[in-house]
């Protein structure tokens, strides 16, 4: 391994604009499963909880496990990983862990009841229901909060802007949906229209704000226009068209309009509920590999800066 | 009282002294450095010119890292400001090294040998317990030295003399005048992180 691909910082040069590794690349990479696991577990909590209710139990073992378990296993040191919590005031990352304890805490006290007799509560008491509240709030907070630790990061410029935060809330519901419905089709039920209806709209609304991000990344400055380049024309190209675009709008869009003509099967409603939940992770992907410092030194100040070699 | 630095940028030459001497005074492991120098040419044989531009961390006023750190390892001192970790706190998620603008932290992920497969000199024994692994470190201004009244290692050991170091507080201190007279800027200063070092071109 070169050392520039050991410690990337040290090839930063001072007029270019340098990546941002740390959620890119290796060990980083979690997180971004984490973000994309949290933001489908906690939409898929509120499709379920509306459509499907076998669908809660995979929703929250999936926010748990793999949101809840990538966030830890991203840490240096995982065993103080309860420290986390206590900077709500003013760190994204904390919110999302609160967030996420809480959707966690409730939801299993929730659907406990439902797969155990016996207890001291159900669904329909009120300790039932104030956990049911408590879940959602936590579902949406999983799905809310990526956004705002990405737009956080003042020196990435594609990454600070409003959009994003939208752009993962309807990432959260889409993957959500689409998450359900591959549960539905593995489990050989049947599939509801409206669900697909919800699912068709959810990928149209994410496929405007994927445009609008390209579009605003386009025409808010170089370094983000540079961002934009690298996704859609560099190297991350290729996740961005066969990731993003073919697999989680392509497949999703024309099935779920054949789906407007006729009704689908489980294979297809399977098949758009799979390329949905791909196409989401895709998304968190391209956006975290497309990440670029600001110089450090601009073009201009270079040229007063720089010096005569001999 | 707020601390910070002020560079020369006409009279550094690239030496990388400061980079040198930061590493022994803090013992810093290999891939680590607190106090960076890039450089960049530009042009084609025989009109070469060459950038060459120090950093560190900059110890902002409004420090984004601070904010963004999850378990409140990362603080500002009100004394001087310069800008801490609590290595026994820090759970080395990386959100502070995504938030700082700046490239200034590093995550010390694994124990690194300078000469690999031979184990840790005795220089490096010394000073492994100041630098644990899976915590996120930062130039702290040499801190312990600060408290003594001293002044950062960088900042002495410079060749140049390019480096100054002073209360931004005091408008006698050698630092004010420098950025007033010569009128010293702050890298990005248009996201509000109002660092602490200050370059004079």
């Amino acid at each position: 391994m070169k050392a520039k691909d050991m410690f990337p910082k040290l090839a930063a040069n001072v007029v270019s604009p340098w990546r941002s590794t740390e959620w890119a690349e290796r060990k980083g990479l979690l997180e971004v499963v984490a973000f994309f696991a949290s933001g489908v577990a906690g939409g898929a909590w509120l499709v379920s909880l509306y459509f499907y209710e076998s669908g809660l139990l995979i929703s929250l073992l999936i926010g748990l496990i793999v949101g809840g378990g990538g966030h830890l296993l991203v840490l240096g040191r995982p065993l103080r990983f309860w420290r986390m919590i206590v900077r709500p005031q003013s760190s994204w990352v904390s919110r999302g862990l609160i967030g996420i304890g809480i959707f966690s805490l409730a939801g299993i006290l929730y659907l406990i009841p439902l797969y155990f007799s016996g207890m001291p509560w159900t669904a329909s008491t009120p300790f039932g229901n104030a956990m049911l509240v408590l879940s959602v709030v936590g579902a949406i907070w999983m799905f809310t909060y990526s956004g705002f630790a990405f737009s956080f990061a003042r020196g990435i410029a594609s990454w600070n802007t409003p959009v994003l935060p939208l752009l993962h809330i309807v990432c959260g519901l889409r993957g959500g949906s689409g998450l359900l419905l591959l549960i539905i089709s593995i489990s050989g039920s049947t599939v509801f229209e409206k669900l697909q209806i919800a699912n068709f709209w959810a990928v149209v609304a994410s496929a405007i704000l994927v445009g609008v991000y390209l579009a605003w990344m386009n025409g808010s400055g170089i370094n983000t226009k540079r961002s934009a380049l690298i996704m859609i024309y560099g190297k991350e190209s290729v996740a961005f068209y066969l990731g993003v675009v073919a697999v989680g709008m392509v497949i999703p869009l024309v099935w779920g309009a054949i789906g407007f003509t006729a009704p689908l099967s489980l294979v297809a409603s399977g098949t758009i509920g799979a390329a949905t939940v791909i196409g989401n992770f895709f998304i968190h992907y391209s956006v975290a590999r497309s990440g670029i410092y600001l110089p450090f030194v601009s073009q201009t100040q270079r040229l007063r800066l720089s010096k005569e070699v001999i | 009282m707020r601390v910070g630095m002020v560079i020369d940028l006409k009279k550094c030459i690239g030496c990388r002294t400061c980079v040198t001497v930061c590493k022994a005074a803090n013992f810093l492991p290999p891939g680590i450095e607190w106090a960076n120098l890039l450089e960049q040419e530009f042009g084609k044989y025989p009109k070469v010119t060459r950038v060459i531009m120090p950093l560190l961390c900059m110890h902002c006023d409004d420090p984004p890292c601070v904010k963004a750190c999850p378990t409140g390892a990362s603080t500002k001192r009100l004394e001087d400001g310069i800008v801490t970790i609590d290595s026994t706190k820090c759970v080395g998620c990386g959100y502070c090294m995504i938030a700082c603008p700046y490239g200034a932290r590093y995550l010390h992920t694994r124990r690194m040998e300078y000469f690999p497969g031979q184990g840790l000199t005795p220089f490096e024994k010394f000073g492994e317990h100041k630098h644990p692994t899976g915590v996120v470190e930062k130039c702290d201004f040499c801190l312990s030295r600060v408290k003594e009244g001293l002044k950062p290692a960088c900042v002495d050991a410079c060749m140049v003399q390019a480096r100054y170091f002073g209360d931004f507080d005091d408008p006698d201190s050698e630092v004010y005048q420098l950025i007033y007279k010569r009128g010293g800027y702050q890298i990005h200063p248009e996201l509000d992180t109002n660092p602490s070092v200050y370059y004079l071109p």
